[in-house]
């Protein structure tokens, strides 16, 4: 395939351009392309062709620790590996373009194919995907960026252009051309707006069905479920306290209010962004003291919900772009670090949820029969708002079990019904949506809470740290003016799924605990890091380098073309070949000149003792890697004309 | 396990084998090229509010779109017909002609011809039991899946140098050009050649509408030959009882000099009957005995299958020594084994040199063969023979006994061993060492020619 001249550097400087180092776009682009201009040449060998493909994939591996140590999300370290890789492959580029070579052997680019022959394999040109590789790198900048399409229409096209069939029309391949390309920037718009369409649609239903639980709207319960649930020993979070917990800390997920088929729901609203100061995030302005929790939590691309105390006052060293809440209270970060490192200031009594509404007291009608009932029995119309809660807890302690084994709800009664009057057992998503309505029967605004409850201390990470099977649901009350946790759940709920704990899980914490000091060393230290691995990569490089250069056997041959290209009838021998072979005296396939030569020596052929010096430079120039300087050169050819002159 | 890998490996690497071969019939190397690159772009512009790449990724979908819909309209229809020479030679170009006739009402321009080619791909058994050089030193990934097993085996399949597409000139319709095309063989033994593909770019030269004219032919592929001084076999005429015809080993003699009573003994079949019948006592036919030079060539086949390279090598010698063997009043002898023993002789108006080479076209390697065989064959032939040259693939003491017993015979020996040691012990041989070759697979033309000196 034909390479227009110039397309190698233009593509390069507008690389360059398009991701701000012009400077090196210009200085690569110019390097590639003054090889056409250049007199001398290296001369490579197979093997030094191979290292320097290595060399590109090393420098590629240690691009892609660096810019994963570096860059925030996975895939900024992709796209900015893929920004780099014009510079990244340029030295193989360079080893084809200034070995004068038309391509690199496959052996070259592929381990496989190491050590097979390279004799009749075809050569693999990498100009043409090296210009789409800078065309491509290109990209990675700005969606906003105007120029990039017309850029790489009018590349594309300089591309094509050579390799046109020869019948079709200059006017026809334009009118083509152009019709194509207008046809391309409406499909790469319509891809756009269908991505963005479908990420909608794909997102909606993502949450609708499998982030239930993690949902600010909405959270499906198992409740009504058949069967055992269990929950794994991952660690979802780790806390730091001040001073130790005498009782579980609850870190809340997301709040609903509304009770519908087995499912929570709360109304969809906007969510506020908070504003960050100097002392961090604030959530209730005004307040500073308080209790001190680190939390250490994972974010999935970054964003998430905020696993947070429900008196947090202050959130602080949460490095993200926003906060923002609902008006359940629930928390919501987005672009933030996958791994998020943040204090809260808590325990100051001071909730800065909005206040109830009539909906925090609605009790479903299918509902309200079996909460009459049991609010009856309990005698909750009578007594103060705390006491409906011990009485409540003290119901579910006494009468009620914990229990992980779901069962079958009889016909025609609701499964929370079949909990409060008959089976009497269940989990904490039960204890949590009955104590939820029961508090509504007597007139306490109530909500139901999901997140984690903080209770398991673990002296290999050296804080509190949360399993999945920590996830825990509870109720949030509106008494005296705020809003408190208020738990329902017999206390006992933890101890039972401790008793089932794997005998593998220490093996397993110690392997979440290197992951999580991995993640630390990437996310926390990233500015050493950073300075680590560029350090490292210069001695490294340099290393690499001279090791190239100590073991390869890289010549630059000046002043005459390559030997290579000087076999037949362009050697300067082949007159006097021609000239002996006229007088009778034609050179055998099979003998060398030399051979040759003093065979007809031997034969008494006039003039061949005066070719010696001849044949001696002529030697030089076939077979010595350094070649012959150009005066040397001239020499041969003068010898030979002067031969040729006497006996032709 | 391994073998469970290793089939699903197969599977895998022959479709995907086949997507390449349909991926270059189809598009062009640009096309190729822009096909990548919008791989590479669908990938990286995933998502469209991080980068561009989604503008490429339209840009190029639309390009080779189009340019596949510009060529669903195959061209032609066309007729065609190939002359082929007799035979070609392994690694020297071969040029032959083809008369293309557009039978359509198209008027053609820029038409591209290449030859459609026999399948190189290894069948499955082939892929399971076959281990290649080198096997052992390649990482043991590639070990696992056999990537290197089936390049090796899809590489020995390739029995042409690869074709580069032949631009046609202008083909009007109804009328017809003839075309100069040419092939460089690879292997040696029968090529079959497919059919042709004619093929015609669309406007913006990224793919290709292809038709497929079937048109069967067979082509002998020669072993390679190299240059090799002029032989003056030692040795002296030797008695070839029964004469000429005897000697080449098939039929009665037919050198008949008269008639002469029967002695006990004499065949049966040598009895003239209309003698006998006229004259009342047994009469035989009397044939005359000759004397003349008779070479033998003798070329080992028993080797293991990693050493196909120094079998090759050893039939390149043993066609490179047909022609300077064979004297214009000599027999030459030609005996392998393959798949059972053969003798072919040529010489004196038995077969010609031309015979041998194509004989030596078609030898095939014996990993699991006895080399006895051979040895027992030239032994009971032994007498007859004027010299013998021995191109073996080693030298065992199987190979220096068979030799030992045919310098006991007085046979005057010259002996060529293939194979990439240097040291060599000369063994039965060690009289004579100069009669002792040894010649590497990679280096024959240079040793071939100081076997002259």
């Amino acid at each position: 395939m034909k390479i227009p001249p110039l397309l190698l550097g233009g593509v390069m400087l507008f690389w360059g351009w398009q991701s701000g180092m012009l400077w090196l776009g210009a200085l690569l682009g110019t390097t590639l392309e003054l090889e056409r201009r250049l007199p001398w040449h290296w001369e490579l060998k197979l093997r030094d062709r191979q290292r320097i493909a290595d060399l590109c994939m090393l420098l590629f591996i240690l691009a892609a620790l660096y810019f994963y140590f570096i860059q925030s999300h996975t895939g900024s370290a992709i796209l900015s590996l893929i920004q780099w890789t014009p510079v990244l492959l340029a030295p193989l580029m360079l080893a084809q373009l200034y070995g004068r070579r038309p391509g690199m052997e496959p052996s070259v680019l592929f381990l496989s194919r190491r050590g097979q022959k390279t004799r009749d394999t075809p050569l693999l040109d990498l100009r043409p995907p090296y210009v789409l590789a800078c065309l491509l790198a290109a990209a990675v900048v700005d969606p906003s960026d105007q120029v990039y399409y017309p850029a790489l229409a009018g590349f594309v096209a300089w591309m094509l252009w050579p390799a046109r069939p020869k019948r079709t029309r200059l006017w026809i391949w334009l009118i083509t051309l152009c019709f194509t390309l207008t046809l391309g920037f409406g499909l790469g718009k319509a891809v756009h707006w269908t991505q963005q369409e479908l990420e909608q649609a794909v997102t909606d239903w993502l949450s609708e069905r499998m982030f239930g639980p993690r949902d600010p709207y909405r959270s499906r319960t198992a409740i009504g479920y058949v069967g055992e649930l269990k929950g794994s020993e991952d660690i979802v979070l780790r806390v730091q306290a001040e001073q130790a917990l005498d009782r579980p800390l609850l870190l809340r997920s997301a709040s609903y209010n509304r009770y519908l088929s087995d499912s929570w729901y709360a109304r969809p609203s906007g969510f506020t962004s908070l504003s960050q100061s100097e002392r961090g995030w604030r959530l209730y302005p005004g307040l500073e003291q308080g209790k001190l929790a680190q939390i250490s939590m994972e974010l999935s691309e970054g964003s998430g919900l905020l696993h947070l105390p429900i008196d947090t006052h202050v959130v602080d060293g949460l490095e993200a772009a926003r906060l923002s809440r609902n008006d359940m209270g629930t928390i919501k970060v987005q672009e933030g670090p996958e791994l998020a490192h943040y204090q809260v200031r808590y325990g100051l009594q001071a909730t800065p949820d909005p206040a109830p509404g009539d909906v925090d007291l609605s009790i479903p009608r299918q509902e309200r029969a079996a909460v009459s009932r049991v609010a009856a029995q309990l005698g909750l119309h009578e007594i103060p708002p705390h006491a409906v809660l011990h009485r409540i807890a003290s119901l579910f302690e006494q009468q009620f079990r914990y229990s992980l084994q779901l069962w079958q709800p009889h016909p025609g009664r609701t499964p929370l019904a079949e909990f409060l009057l008959h089976q009497r057992s269940g989990h904490c998503e039960y204890f949590a949506s009955a104590a939820v309505l029961l508090l509504r029967y007597t007139g306490i605004p109530a909500r139901y809470a999901n997140g984690w409850s903080v209770q398991e201390y673990s002296p290999l990470e050296e804080s509190y740290i949360v399993r999945e099977r920590h996830a825990h649901a509870w109720v949030t009350a509106y008494i005296d003016g705020r809003w408190i946790d208020f738990d329902p759940t017999p206390p006992d709920w933890n101890q039972l799924e401790e008793t089932e704990r794997p005998w593998w899980s220490q093996v397993h914490d110690l392997l979440a605990k290197l992951r999580y000091e991995f993640l630390k060393a990437r996310w926390q230290e990233k500015d050493d890091a950073a300075t680590y691995m560029a350090w490292l990569l210069i001695p490294l490089a340099i290393l690499l380098g001279w090791r190239i250069a100590r073991r390869s056997s890289i010549h630059v041959l000046s002043g005459v073309e390559s030997p290579r290209s000087t076999i037949g009838h362009t050697t300067p021998f082949h007159p006097v070949e021609l000239s002996l072979a006229k007088q009778g005296h034609p050179r055998p396939q099979h003998l060398t000149l030399g051979e040759w030569l003093e065979g007809l020596e031997q034969e008494h052929v006039p003039g061949i003792a005066e070719l010696c010096p001849a044949v001696e430079l002529q030697y030089r120039l076939q077979f010595d890697p350094k070649g012959i300087s150009a005066a040397q050169l001239q020499q041969l050819h003068t010898l030979i004309l002067q031969w040729l002159r006497r006996y032709a | 396990m391994l073998n469970w890998l290793r089939r699903r490996s197969y599977r895998g690497l022959r479709l995907l084998t086949a997507f390449q071969y349909r991926l270059r019939r189809r598009f062009t190397p640009v096309g190729r090229i822009l096909l990548g690159g919008l791989l590479a772009a669908a990938i990286l512009g995933i998502d469209t509010r991080q980068n561009l790449a989604h503008q490429a990724f339209g840009l190029l979908t639309v390009l080779l779109a189009l340019a596949w819909l510009a060529s669903i309209r195959v061209p032609g229809p066309f007729r065609v017909q190939r002359h082929l020479p007799r035979y070609a030679t392994v690694d020297e170009p071969c040029h032959y002609r083809l008369r293309l006739e557009n039978t359509g009402r198209g008027d053609y321009r820029d038409l591209q011809l290449q030859e459609v080619l026999p399948d190189p791909r290894p069948d499955l058994d082939t892929f399971l039991s076959t281990r290649v050089p080198g096997e052992e030193t390649v990482n043991p990934v590639d070990r696992l899946f056999g990537y290197p097993r089936w390049y090796w085996l899809t590489e020995q399949g390739n029995r042409v140098y690869t074709t580069e597409e032949t631009l046609l000139p202008a083909l009007p319709p109804l009328e017809s050009r003839e075309i100069g095309l040419q092939l460089v063989p690879r292997r040696r033994g029968y090529l079959h050649l497919q059919g042709l593909r004619v093929s015609r770019s669309e406007p913006l030269g990224l793919c290709r509408a292809v038709r497929t004219l079937p048109q069967q032919h067979h082509l002998l592929v020669l072993p390679r030959r190299y240059p090799v001084p002029p032989q003056y076999p030692p040795g002296r005429r030797r008695l070839q009882p029964g004469g000429l015809s005897q000697a080449s080993a098939v039929g009665e003699a037919q050198e008949f000099i008269g008639l002469r009573d029967y002695r006990p003994g004499d065949p049966l079949r040598h009895i003239h009957w209309p003698s006998w019948a006229r004259t009342g006592r047994p009469v035989v036919k009397e044939f005359q005995d000759e004397y003349f030079s008779r070479q033998a060539l003798i070329l080992d086949s028993f080797a293991a299958p990693l050493r196909e390279q120094d079998f090759e090598a050893a039939v390149s010698v043993a066609a490179s020594f047909v022609e300077p063997l064979q004297g214009p009043d000599s027999l030459l002898d030609l005996m392998f084994v393959s798949d059972e023993v053969y003798c072919f002789t040529s010489g004196r108006g038995l077969m010609s040199s031309q015979g041998l080479l194509e004989n030596l076209a078609c030898v095939g390697l014996q990993p699991d063969g006895d080399f006895s065989i051979l040895s027992r064959a030239v032994l009971e032939h032994a007498t007859q023979l004027s010299s013998c040259l021995l191109v073996l693939l080693d030298w065992d003491e199987q190979r220096q006994t068979f030799v030992r017993r045919l310098r006991s015979l007085a046979v005057p020996l010259r002996v060529v061993v293939i194979g990439s040691a240097m040291d060599l012990d000369p063994g039965p041989m060690g009289d004579q060492p100069r009669q002792l070759h040894r010649l590497q697979a990679d280096r024959l033309a240079e040793g071939l020619m100081e076997l002259g000196t």
